[in-house]
C-alpha cells in the first residue's frame, strides 16, 4: 500500500521536469528565431546589396540587373545614363549629298567683296564656301 | 513645291563675311532672319571672342585654373570644341590657343595682317583638350593653369547652326546662314537647291577656281591653309594649327570641303582633315561625310561629291579602286584607302598613306613658320 503513493509522485515530478525541458527548447528555439531575424535587419540595413563571398562577375551582374529591375527604388542603385543624342555619337552624314550644278555659265552675280555695312544685294545668285 | 524666290543679305561677322538667304523675301522675312542671326552673333562673339577683353572666354582663359561658371552659350561652344576633339583623337583641339598665341595671332586678324612680321617662339607642346574639365549640370568650366582656349574651329560653325534656327523660326521659310563660308541650312531649299560655289577663299568670289553645287540642308565647311595667313620674321603661318606639334598644319591638302548633317560637324571634319592629311580621305570616307580635298599641288579628290564641274583637275590616284574614289558613290573606305601620293609630292615628302606619316610633312605653312 505505501509503494504506490511514492511511485505516483515520482511521476508527477518526472512528467513536471520533462514539461521544464520542453518549455526551455521551445523558447531556445523562439529566442534563436527572434535572434537570427534581427540581425538579418540589421545587416541588410547597415550594408544593403554586400555579401561575405566574391561571386564569378556574370552572376554579379545578374543579380545586380535582376535587383534593378525588381526593386528600382532603391537608393543603392545608381541611376541610369540619359539616352545619348545623335550628336554624341559621331560625326553626321547630310540627308543628301550635294549635286553639281549642269550650267553656271551665267550665274547671277553677288559682289565678291562686300561692303562694311549690311546691304540686300537682291536676286540671290548663289553663296561662295572657302577658307576663312 | 518649294517656292521659288529667294534673296540674300549680305554683313560682316567674326571677322568674315557673312550671308543669310531666304527662300521666300516677301513680308519683310529676310529681315526677320537678319535680324535673328545678329543676335546670334552678337551672343557668341559677347561669349566666345578671344580678342575681346569683355568676353566670357576672355575671362576664363585668364582664371589660372579656377572653376569658372560661364553662360550658356560658351557653355555650349566649349562642349561642342571638347566634342571636336573627342571624335577627331584629338585632331581638333580647342588648346590651341596657346600655341596660336607663340605664332604671333594674339589679335583681331585684321590688326595682325596690317601689323609688322614679329619674331615668334613656338610653344613646345600643347596642355590637350582632355586637360579641360566642363560641368554641364554646375555651368561651370576648369581649365589648367596657363591653357588657352580658342574655340574659333567650332563656335563660328556651331553659331552658324543656331543662327539658322532661329532665321527660320523668324522668318518662317527656308534660310542659309553663311559665316566665312561655314553654311548652315534649315528648312525648305529652293527648288534646285541652294546654289554654292566652293573655292579656297571666301571672300575670292564666284569667279575663282573651284566648283558649283547644289545643297538642301545640313551644314557645309570649307577649311584651308590658303587663307588666314601672317608673316612673322622666321616666315609665314597660317591659323590651323596641328595639336601634335603645336606648329601650323603642314601636309598635303591645301583645302577641304565637306558636308555634313550641321555646320558644325561638318567643320570640324573639314578641319580634321587638313590637319590629318594623307589619312583624311579614308577617314572622311568611313564616316560616309561627302567631301572635296584640294590637294597642295591644286588637283582635286572628290569623296562622295560630285566631280562634275570642278575647275581644278583630278588628284592622280593609283590602284583599281582610285576611280571609286572619285566618284560620286564611291565612298567605301577600300577605294578611298587607295589613293596614293595626290599632292604627296608636292607636299614634299610624303611618305605611306597613314595619317602619322602625313603629319611629319612640312608644307607651305607649317615650314615657313618653323623656319
Amino acid at each position: 500500500m505505501t509503494g504506490r503513493p511514492d511511485r505516483s509522485r515520482a511521476a508527477l515530478a518526472r512528467d513536471a521536469a520533462l514539461a521544464r525541458v520542453s518549455r526551455t527548447r521551445r523558447r531556445v528555439i523562439a529566442g534563436s528565431a527572434a535572434l537570427t531575424a534581427g540581425f538579418a535587419a540589421l545587416v541588410s540595413a547597415v550594408a544593403p546589396g554586400k555579401t561575405l563571398t566574391s561571386k564569378p562577375a556574370g552572376r554579379a551582374e545578374a543579380a545586380t540587373a535582376t535587383h534593378s529591375t525588381s526593386s528600382s527604388s532603391s537608393s543603392a542603385i545608381p541611376p541610369m545614363p540619359p539616352p545619348a543624342k545623335p550628336g554624341d555619337l559621331g560625326l553626321q552624314a547630310p540627308d543628301q549629298a550635294p549635286s553639281s550644278v549642269p550650267d553656271q555659265s551665267q550665274p547671277q552675280s553677288i559682289p565678291s567683296q562686300p561692303p562694311p555695312s549690311s546691304s540686300s544685294s537682291g536676286g540671290g545668285g548663289g553663296v561662295v564656301s572657302g577658307g576663312s | 513645291m518649294a517656292p521659288e524666290l529667294q534673296d540674300t543679305r549680305r554683313l560682316e561677322a567674326f571677322g568674315t563675311a557673312a550671308v543669310v538667304a531666304v527662300v521666300d523675301p516677301s513680308r519683310g522675312r529676310l529681315s526677320r532672319a537678319v535680324a535673328a542671326v545678329e543676335r546670334t552673333v552678337a551672343e557668341f562673339d559677347r561669349a566666345c571672342s578671344r580678342f575681346r577683353d569683355d568676353s566670357e572666354l576672355s575671362w576664363l582663359n585668364a582664371s589660372a585654373g579656377a572653376v569658372v561658371r560661364v553662360g550658356p552659350v560658351l557653355l555650349e561652344a566649349v562642349g561642342a570644341a571638347l566634342r571636336a576633339a573627342r571624335l577627331t583623337g584629338g585632331d581638333v583641339d580647342p588648346t590651341v590657343g596657346e600655341a596660336l598665341v607663340a605664332l604671333g595671332y594674339d589679335r583681331d586678324f585684321g590688326e595682325l595682317e596690317r601689323s609688322a612680321p614679329r619674331h615668334t617662339q613656338p610653344v613646345a607642346s600643347l596642355p590637350g583638350w582632355r586637360t579641360v574639365q566642363l560641368d554641364a549640370g554646375r555651368s561651370t568650366i576648369r581649365t589648367a593653369p596657363g591653357v588657352i582656349l580658342d574655340l574659333g574651329a567650332t563656335a563660328k560653325a556651331l553659331a552658324a547652326d543656331r543662327a539658322a534656327e532661329r532665321a527660320f523660326e523668324a522668318a518662317g521659310c527656308g534660310v542659309l546662314v553663311s559665316f566665312g563660308g561655314d553654311l548652315a541650312m534649315v528648312g525648305d531649299a529652293p527648288s534646285e537647291g541652294w546654289r554654292v560655289r566652293v573655292t579656297d577663299d571666301h571672300r575670292a568670289g564666284q569667279d575663282a577656281p573651284g566648283q558649283w553645287i547644289a545643297l538642301r540642308s545640313g551644314g557645309l565647311a570649307t577649311s584651308s591653309v590658303a587663307v588666314r595667313r601672317w608673316r612673322t620674321r622666321s616666315g609665314v603661318a597660317h591659323h590651323l594649327v596641328d595639336p601634335s606639334t603645336a606648329l601650323p598644319a603642314g601636309g598635303m591638302w591645301r583645302t577641304a570641303s565637306v558636308t555634313a548633317a550641321s555646320c558644325l560637324d561638318a567643320n570640324i571634319a573639314s578641319t580634321a582633315a587638313i590637319i590629318r592629311g594623307a589619312g583624311a580621305a579614308e577617314w572622311l570616307s568611313e564616316l560616309g561625310l561627302p567631301s572635296r580635298l584640294v590637294s597642295v599641288d591644286g588637283t582635286v579628290l572628290h569623296l562622295g561629291w560630285p566631280a562634275e564641274g570642278d575647275d581644278l583637275p583630278a588628284a592622280p590616284v593609283a590602284g583599281a579602286g582610285a576611280q571609286a574614289a572619285c566618284s560620286v558613290s564611291g565612298l567605301g573606305g577600300q577605294a578611298a584607302g587607295s589613293v596614293s601620293g595626290a599632292g604627296g609630292e608636292a607636299a614634299g615628302s610624303v611618305s605611306g598613306a597613314g595619317g602619322q606619316a602625313a603629319r611629319s610633312v612640312s608644307g607651305a605653312g607649317g615650314q615657313a613658320a618653323r623656319a
